[in-house]
C-alpha cells in the first residue's frame, strides 16, 4: 500500500517555544485579568484602611506582594494544566518549559512597567491623596528611576522560578513529589535559620543584605529563581504528560 | 496487504522517515510498580490506513497510545512513530495529533481558544474544515471549555483531531458522551477526511460494531498483550458461528479454537476460528449444523473472553 502524505514542515524549537508562549498567554483570565484583580483588591482595601484608620497611611504596606503571591498560583496553574495539554498536542517538554518561561518573562516585564507607572502615579498624587505607600515599598523601591522596572520585575522571576520545581514535582510524582519537595525545602530553611542563629549572624546577614542595595539583592533573588527553574527542567524532562 | 500479522522483529523495528510503516513497536512494555499495563507489544501499522485499536477497558489501549505519542516512556522495548522515537522528539512536533479521552485544557480556555491554539500547533491545520465541523457538531465557540457537556468536549476533541490534518491521528475513545447522531457525524467526517487527505488514523474503541466499516486493520489488546494484529477483512472471515444440536456442534468445532459456546437445551451455538470454505460448508452439511458469518465485534469478543491464552491470527487459523 502506498500512501501519499504531504510531510509537514519541521519547525525550529525556538519557533515552537514561541508558539507555546502564545498559547499559554491565551489563558488570558489567568495571565492578564486575575493578577490585576488581586492587586486591585489589595489596593482598594489599603485605600479604605487609609481613609478609615487614622495614621494608617503612614506605615508601609505589603499589599503589592499580593501580585507576586498570585504569580506563584498562576505559574502552578499554567504548568499543571498547560503541560498535559501542550505535550499532548505534540509539543516537547523542552519547548513547553522554554515557551512557558518566555511567557513568564514577558509577563514580568509588562507587569513591572505597569507597576512603575503606578509607582509614578502614587508619587505624583502623594499616595492617592491619602499619603499612603502601596507601590512605593520602603527601601526596595528607593532606587533611581531607571532601576524601578528592574526591582519590580526580578522578584517576579524569583517567585515564578521558585514555583516551577513544585509544579514539575507534582507533574512527575503527583502529591508525593510536592510533599517531599516541601519537606526538603522546610528542612533546608530550618537548618539555615539554625545555622545563622548558631553563629549569631543575623545582624551581619541583614547588614550584608542592606549593603547590597535593592538592585543587587533582586538580581540575586532572580538568580535563585532561574536556578529553581533549571531544577524544574531536570524534573520535567522525564515527566509523563 | 503485505505485512500480515506481525509478530517478528523485522517489521517491528523498521525505521526511517520515508517508510510506509507509520507506527512500529517492538517488545513495548510499560509497568507501573507491580502492574504491567502493556507487555511485549510488537506491531507495525501501515501509513495511510485506518486502524482500530480494540480491547476492553483497562486492556492497555491508552497506555499503548501514550507510549506511541511520547507522553510516557516505555519500561522496555521501543516505539517508533513515523520512524522516530516519539519521546521528546522535536522532529515529530505537529506531525501527529493525539485526541485523548479526557483532554485537559488551560483553565480559562473557550472553544475558540482551543481551535486557535490548534491552528498554531499543527502546520497543516485547516480553518475552514474546523469551522464546518464546529457547525456540524453545533459547538458554541464562545463557551468556556469547562462549561461544555461531556459530549461537547468529546466533539471538540474530534474537531481538533480531524482539522489538524496531522500525518498520524490517534483517537482514544473519542466518543464518550456523544449521542448516536454525533457519533455518526464523527464516523462520516472521519471517512471524508481520510478520503480527501489520506493519513494514518488509529481509533481506540470498544464500540466495535459502529466502526466496523471504517477499519482496515485491527489490533486487539487484552490484558496488556497484543492478541491480534491483522487486516480487518481477514479477521471478519476468520471465524464462523455454528448452530445446531450440541453433539453435532461439538463434532464440528472439535480440534479448532473455540471462541465462544452457548448451550440452550439440546441446541448449541458456538463461534469457532475457522473459515467458511467449501470443505467446511460441506462438513457442516454432513453434521447438520448451520454456519453463519460473524462480525468483527464477535471475533474480538471471542478473542478477549476466551479462557485459553490468545495466539496470533495465523496460529488461531492453523
Amino acid at each position: 500500500m502506498s500512501a501519499t502524505l504531504a510531510t509537514a514542515p519541521v519547525r525550529l524549537p525556538a519557533h515552537r517555544a514561541l508558539t507555546v508562549a502564545r498559547v499559554q498567554a491565551m489563558d488570558a483570565v489567568n495571565v492578564l485579568v486575575l493578577p490585576w484583580v488581586v492587586l486591585g483588591s489589595a489596593l482598594v482595601i489599603n485605600l479604605l484602611v487609609w481613609v478609615l484608620v487614622e495614621g494608617a497611611a503612614e506605615g508601609g504596606t505589603g499589599g503589592i506582594s499580593s501580585l507576586y503571591g498570585y504569580s506563584m498560583a498562576m505559574v502552578a496553574v499554567l504548568v499543571s494544566r498547560g503541560f498535559p495539554y501542550l505535550v499532548g498536542m505534540g509539543v516537547t517538554r523542552r519547548s513547553f518549559l522554554g515557551g512557558t518561561a518566555l511567557m513568564l518573562l514577558a509577563y514580568a516585564a509588562v507587569s513591572s512597567l505597569a507597576l512603575t507607572a503606578l509607582h509614578g502615579l502614587e508619587a505624583l498624587t502623594d499616595g492617592f491623596g491619602l499619603g499612603g505607600r502601596f507601590f512605593r515599598v520602603a527601601w526596595f523601591t528607593e532606587v533611581p528611576a531607571w532601576q524601578l522596572p528592574v526591582v519590580y520585575a526580578l522578584p517576579m522571576v524569583f517567585a515564578a522560578g521558585l514555583t516551577l520545581p513544585f509544579a514539575a514535582a507534582y507533574l512527575r510524582w503527583r502529591a508525593t513529589g510536592i510533599v517531599t519537595l516541601l519537606a526538603a525545602t522546610a528542612l533546608l530553611v530550618v537548618v539555615g535559620l539554625w545555622a545563622v542563629g548558631r553563629v549569631d549572624g543575623w545582624a551581619g546577614l541583614f547588614a550584608w543584605f542592606g549593603s547590597l542595595g535593592p538592585l543587587v539583592l533582586s538580581t540575586l533573588l532572580a538568580l535563585v529563581g532561574v536556578l529553581a527553574g533549571a531544577g524544574a527542567w531536570l524534573v520535567l524532562r522525564r515527566a509523563p504528560a | 496487504m503485505s505485512t500480515g500479522p506481525s509478530t517478528g522483529p523485522s517489521t517491528g523495528t523498521r525505521t526511517g522517515a520515508s517508510t510506509d510503516v507509520a507506527i512500529a513497536t517492538s517488545g513495548l512494555t510499560r509497568s507501573y510498580g507491580a502492574t504491567t499495563a502493556l507487555e511485549g507489544a510488537t506491531l507495525a501499522l501501515e501509513a495511510g490506513r485506518v486502524h482500530g485499536l480494540l480491547g476492553r477497558n483497562g486492556a492497555g489501549k491508552t497506555t499503548l497510545l501514550r507510549l506511541l505519542t511520547g507522553l510516557d516512556r516505555p519500561t522496555a522495548g521501543t516505539a517508533r512513530l513515523l520512524g522516530e522515537d516519539p519521546f521528546e522528539n522535536p522532529r515529530l512536533a505537529g506531525r501527529f495529533c493525539f485526541v485523548k479521552e479526557s483532554q485537559v485544557y488551560p483553565e480559562s480556555f473557550r472553544v475558540h481558544h482551543v481551535l486557535r491554539a490548534a491552528s498554531l500547533l499543527f502546520p497543516r491545520w485547516d480553518d475552514d474544515r474546523a469551522a464546518e465541523l464546529v457547525d456540524r457538531f453545533a459547538l458554541p465557540t464562545r463557551r468556556p471549555v469547562k462549561k461544555l457537556s461531556r459530549g461537547m468536549t468529546s466533539a471538540l476533541g474530534v474537531v481538533v483531531g480531524l482539522a489538524a490534518r496531522a500525518e498520524v491521528t490517534l483517537f482514544d475513545e473519542p466518543y464518550l458522551g456523544l449521542d448516536a447522531v454525533a457519533r455518526q457525524l464523527f464516523y462520516d467526517a472521519l471517512l471524508e477526511e481520510v478520503a480527501l487527505e489520506p493519513r494514518t488514523v488509529v481509533l481506540s474503541t470498544h464500540l466495535i460494531d459502529e466502526v466496523d466499516h471504517l477499519l482496515e486493520r485491527v489490533v486487539v489488546v487484552d490484558h496488556g498483550r497484543v492478541v491480534l494484529d491483522a487486516d480487518a477483512d481477514e479477521v471478519r472471515g476468520s471465524a464462523v458461528e455454528v448452530t445446531g444440536p450440541s453433539a453435532a456442534v461439538d463434532a464440528f468445532t472439535g480440534g479448532r479454537r473455540l471462541l465462544r459456546r452457548e448451550v440452550l437445551g439440546g441446541t448449541a451455538r458456538a463461534t469457532v476460528a475457522t473459515r467458511a470454505t467449501r470443505e467446511e460448508r460441506a462438513r457442516a452439511d454432513r453434521l447438520g449444523v448451520d454456519l453463519a458469518p460473524v462480525s468483527l465485534q464477535q471475533v474480538v469478543v471471542g478473542l478477549t473472553t476466551a479462557a485459553e491464552p490468545a495466539r496470533p491470527l495465523q496460529e488461531v487459523l492453523r
